[in-house]
């Protein structure tokens, strides 16, 4: 334990030279208002900022991408509260109960809880990293095709706690999410599948243009549809912070986040998305209160802020010990890594201390900068909602149009929006909701995918979901909460059967 | 341009909804190959979401012909149309003439979505949104699109 | 003839204007079309490409990522540019030698494109778990052969290097063993590591810094000569399989209709690149071997290798019918 002080002390006097301390700022102010541009997530980010840092040290390059990381999850929720634009998977229920807040005048005090929540999650994430990144990584190891079936399953079915109709809906919309992610190339044969012959759509569909035309645009085109319905964020400010009740209420559901975004970011793949959903799904359960939610509830949004942004930090555990990148953006750093001549892998933590622990010391310094940067930038924020809507709607229009089209320089993907703008306008005015939808969409193909990976590798024998410990403790977890979800409805046609 | 009152409850739209994208899905899934459980083809998911979707769908237009569910929201064409053109008139423009253009007719387009717009606001917009945009996103985030044709 | 003379004319004027602005070229910033995500292997050599290219052509290099389709989408792209010099292309292996046999692609590897030279190339490595008791190709083939489908291995999907080469591999000679597809090359290496798998035909980078952790127990290298990374390795081909040789390349294309005379300066810049030192070290760290070849000796190259993958596609159908 000592050992991890005293090269954590050793980070930090890497990571607190001047010129490093800089690079880190660069790159949390970048990452904060590029994560803030819808559709400029920080893969296409790093990737457009990555030939400023040839210059650079290795040790300053990677702190300052990760630090565009980590700060475009701050600047990710930012959006998603003010105008209902999710700019990724993650941000997506974030967007539920935080833009309603926005539109009852409380968007200062959506962000001040999404800022200080991401804060808190991140220095844990980052702590956690530190004292037990090797042993983490080991327990990934541990997890094979069928115990992410499971997990993907407890995902898809936290994702009916999502919705605030009926259950049925949500069930049905999970499935026209999960049929969409079929979209694309067949990794098993190769084969294209309803991909209507178009190449464009080989790898599926862009989740961006998804989610841009679903949220995003739809809401532009409704907001637009008279006065009576026009968003009335302007009208009444109430708050820009955050009372003291407040705060103690989103107290738990910050804590609750962070662990399980702690959890769930060590494992590839779908891990962020799935902690902040079950995050969610978690502070609905637990809430003595649960019809507030999807009604502005600060829990809604302080719960998978804060699991996203704990995610974000323990996403770097797989390629920090392992040399194993887990999602897209990891496997741009080791790009970065490698441009820089070092290449990431299991010895990298001995045979690179001043990167390991400098990187890590300079999260810390980092999520402090962010949260000091970002708080007073909310008052900036809420006063972008003054602007008038029929200028607002305009820049809203333009810059999600650049922000599809940034993601593969494709103007197929604006065509894309347009499709899933109407599909998102006809589901708002049949009061179906699009976030059970977007939840099966980002794990359908993962769904898919490991469920016939298991079978292959157990060589067809479908008793290895639950003879696997860690996947059975899944299915249990995942038949608990869909019993939970089934009861209560059960039990008030029962009272209504008796009334009758 | 008018707004279109709809007529019948959202399940039964719903259901429709569904039912369509399950049958061209269908349509479609035909010529995959779907194996069985053990050892699945490309078709097998597909086909089987499909069939879920299609049977929830069906449920749902029953359920809406026969019992009276929550009303449609109302659809306002105008906004819909000009907003739907404007950003496919992006998307046109941008890689052919440019993004400072594509902004322009974009903006331009989407001025008609809004019944509050004016003239002035709206050019006053679209020529700081191009400016800005240009200097964000091609010259300081070298988003390989050219500025002007 | 009057107008045969004025057409003549116009083309010649035309014809003028392209050697001019040839011999000029570039008068603005190129476009280097990486048909892959940022981040991957290909991303990184065409970084370090653009890099050189900036330095040595004195203009802009903007790298352009368009990925999907597993290439395809980008070549694509750049086949159906203007040859004018300021789109080129990062292509590699899998789009232009095997996709065009494996699949249908609107573009011909050959007649859509002027390959210009080879930057890179980077060979597969044979990897199994260190649990299994196979310490060498030979080991391997007897294993494969007295479990028949039992062996698993990894690949980045169907119509991947990786799966080829090991479709490859079990039709020289004569095993069996159980596909496992990932979405991409580093989980199917992670996959071998964690034992979920027994073993995979992995590229160098994802495979070198396992191999040197002793995560992973190498067998030997795909290409038909041993890699400089990693000299004890044998080859395939010197083992178990004569003749196998499978690598991946990444190479600089241009469209079909680009003049020659921009071709001999990029082609002049590629020269220069290969015996860049700087290059040349951080292609090491990405496990690439940097590498020069005129614009004919590329083209041969691509023939040769569309008829091996088409050869071995028919062998695989007519095993299965």
């Amino acid at each position: 334990m000592m050992d991890v002080f005293s090269a954590l002390g050793h980070g930090f006097s890497v990571a607190a030279t001047p010129l490093n301390l800089l690079f880190c700022l660069i790159g949390a102010v970048c990452g904060t208002l590029i994560g803030v541009l819808p559709g400029l997530g920080p893969v296409a980010t790093i990737s457009l900022l990555l030939p400023a840092t040839y210059a650079l040290d290795p040790v300053g390059a990677i702190i300052m991408l990760a630090g565009i990381y980590y700060g475009a999850q701050y600047g990710g929720s930012t959006t998603a509260i003010l105008v209902n634009i999710p700019g990724e998977s993650t941000s997506v229920v974030t967007a539920i109960d935080g833009y309603k807040m926005a539109q009852q005048g409380r968007a200062g005090e959506a962000l001040a809880i999404a800022a200080i929540g991401s804060f808190i999650a991140g220095c844990f994430g980052t702590v956690v990293i530190a004292l037990l990144g090797p042993p983490l990584a080991l327990m990934t190891q541990k997890f094979a095709s069928p115990d992410y079936f499971s997990l993907m399953v407890l995902g898809l079915v936290s994702a009916v706690v999502l919705a605030n109709g009926s259950a049925f809906r949500a069930v049905s919309m999970i499935f026209l999410g999960l049929l969409l992610g079929m979209v694309g190339m067949d990794i098993n044969t190769g084969e294209a599948r309803m991909t209507f012959g178009l190449i464009e759509l080989s790898d599926g569909i862009n989740f961006v243009a998804l989610v841009m035309g679903l949220f995003g645009v739809a809401e532009v085109i409704s907001n637009l549809e008279g006065v009576s319905t026009r968003i009335v964020n302007h009208s009444k400010i109430t708050s820009i912070w955050p009372s003291f009740k407040v705060l103690r209420g989103a107290w738990g559901a910050v804590m609750r986040g962070t662990l399980l975004g702690t959890l769930f970011g060590i494992l590839p793949g779908g891990g962020a998305t799935i902690a902040s959903f079950s995050s969610y799904a978690l502070e609905k359960r637990v809430s003595k209160t649960p019809e507030r939610f999807g009604n502005g509830a600060i829990e809604g949004v302080a719960g998978p802020e804060s699991a996203n942004n704990a995610a974000a930090q323990t996403s770097f555990v797989p390629l920090l010990t392992m040399g194993i990148p887990t999602s897209a953006t990891m496997a741009l750093l080791v790009g970065a890594l490698t441009l820089h001549g070092i290449a990431p892998g299991p010895t990298i933590i001995s045979r690179q201390p001043d990167l390991f622990w400098g990187l890590i010391a300079s999260m810390f310094i980092g999520n402090a900068m962010l949260v000091i940067i970002n708080l007073p930038m909310i008052g900036i924020w809420v006063r972008l909602l003054n602007v008038p809507y029929r200028i607002l709607y305009l820049i809203i229009a333009v810059v999600c149009a650049i922000g599809v089209f940034s993601v593969n320089n494709s103007s197929f993907d604006i065509y894309m929006t347009v499709g899933f703008t109407a599909l998102g306008y006809i589901l708002r005015k049949l009061d179906a909701e699009p976030a059970p939808l977007l939840m099966g969409f980002v794990l359908g193909p993962m769904v898919e995918e490991n469920f016939r990976r298991s079978l292959i590798t157990s060589y067809g024998d479908p008793m290895v979901f639950l003879q696997r410990p860690i996947s059975l403790v899944l299915l249990l977890l995942s038949a608990a909460l869909l019993i939970s979800i089934v009861m209560p409805s059960i039990s008030k046609r029962r009272t209504e059967v008796f009334q009758e | 341009m008018k707004s279109i009152a709809q007529r019948g409850n959202s399940d039964l739209y719903t259901g429709l909804l569904l039912v369509v994208v399950a049958a061209v899905a269908l349509l479609y899934i035909r010529t995959l190959t779907v194996g069985t459980v053990l050892e699945m083809g490309p078709g097998y998911f597909p086909l089987g979401l499909a069939l879920i979707l299609l049977g929830m769908g069906l449920t749902m237009i029953v359920k809406g012909l026969t019992t009276a569910g929550a009303p449609v929201g109302t659809v306002h064409l105008r906004p819909l149309f000009f907003i739907l053109l404007s950003f496919a008139a992006f998307g046109l423009l941008v890689e052919r003439a440019g993004l400072a253009i594509a902004i322009l007719v974009q903006v331009g387009l989407a001025h008609f979505a809004s019944r509050e717009s004016t003239w002035q606001a709206t050019a006053i917009t679209a020529v700081a949104l191009a400016i800005a945009s240009s200097i964000i996103f091609v010259w300081l985030l070298k988003i390989p699109v050219s500025v002007l044709p | 003839m009057k107008r045969l003379l004025v057409a003549a004319l116009l083309m010649g004027t035309g014809l003028s204007a392209t050697t001019a602005s040839a011999q000029e070229w570039p008068t603005k910033p190129i476009k280097l079309v990486v048909p892959y995500a940022p981040g991957g292997y290909t991303d990184a050599v065409g970084r370090i490409t653009a890099r050189f290219l900036e330095k040595e052509l004195g203009q802009t290099v903007i790298v352009d990522n368009r990925a999907g389709g597993g290439g395809i989408v980008g070549s694509d792209l750049v086949s159906k540019s203007p040859g004018d010099g300021y789109t080129l292309c990062v292509c590699s292996v899998g789009a232009i030698s095997i996709a065009p046999v494996a699949q249908t692609t609107s573009y011909d590897p050959i007649k859509s494109f002027k390959p210009i030279s080879v930057v890179s190339t980077i060979p597969q490595t044979v990897i199994v778990n260190p649990s299994l008791p196979i310490n060498s190709m030979e080991d391997l083939v007897k294993y494969a052969k007295a479990n028949p489908g039992k062996l698993t291995y990894g690949s980045s999907g169907a119509g991947g290097l990786m799966y080829f080469s090991v479709a490859l591999f079990d039709a020289r000679v004569g095993t069996k063993m159980t596909h496992v597809p990932f979405k991409g090359g580093s989980p199917a290496t992670a996959a071998v590591v964690s034992g979920e798998v027994n073993l995979s035909f992995t590229n160098m980078t994802d495979a070198l810094p396992q191999i040197e952790a002793n995560t992973v127990r190498a067998l030997a290298v795909t290409s038909a000569t041993r890699s400089e990374f990693t000299p004890k390795l044998p080859t395939v081909a010197e083992t178990v399989s004569p003749g196998y040789a499978v690598e991946s390349w990444n190479g600089v294309m241009a469209p079909a209709s680009t003049p020659d005379a921009i071709i001999a300066k990029v082609s002049d810049a590629l020269k220069k690149m290969a015996a860049d030192p700087e290059v040349k070290k951080n292609m090491a760290v990405a496990g690439a071997s940097t590498m020069f070849t005129t614009p004919a000796e590329y083209t041969a190259q691509i023939t040769r290798e569309v008829d091996q993958w088409r050869t071995l596609l028919k062998e695989i159908s007519e095993k299965k019918t």
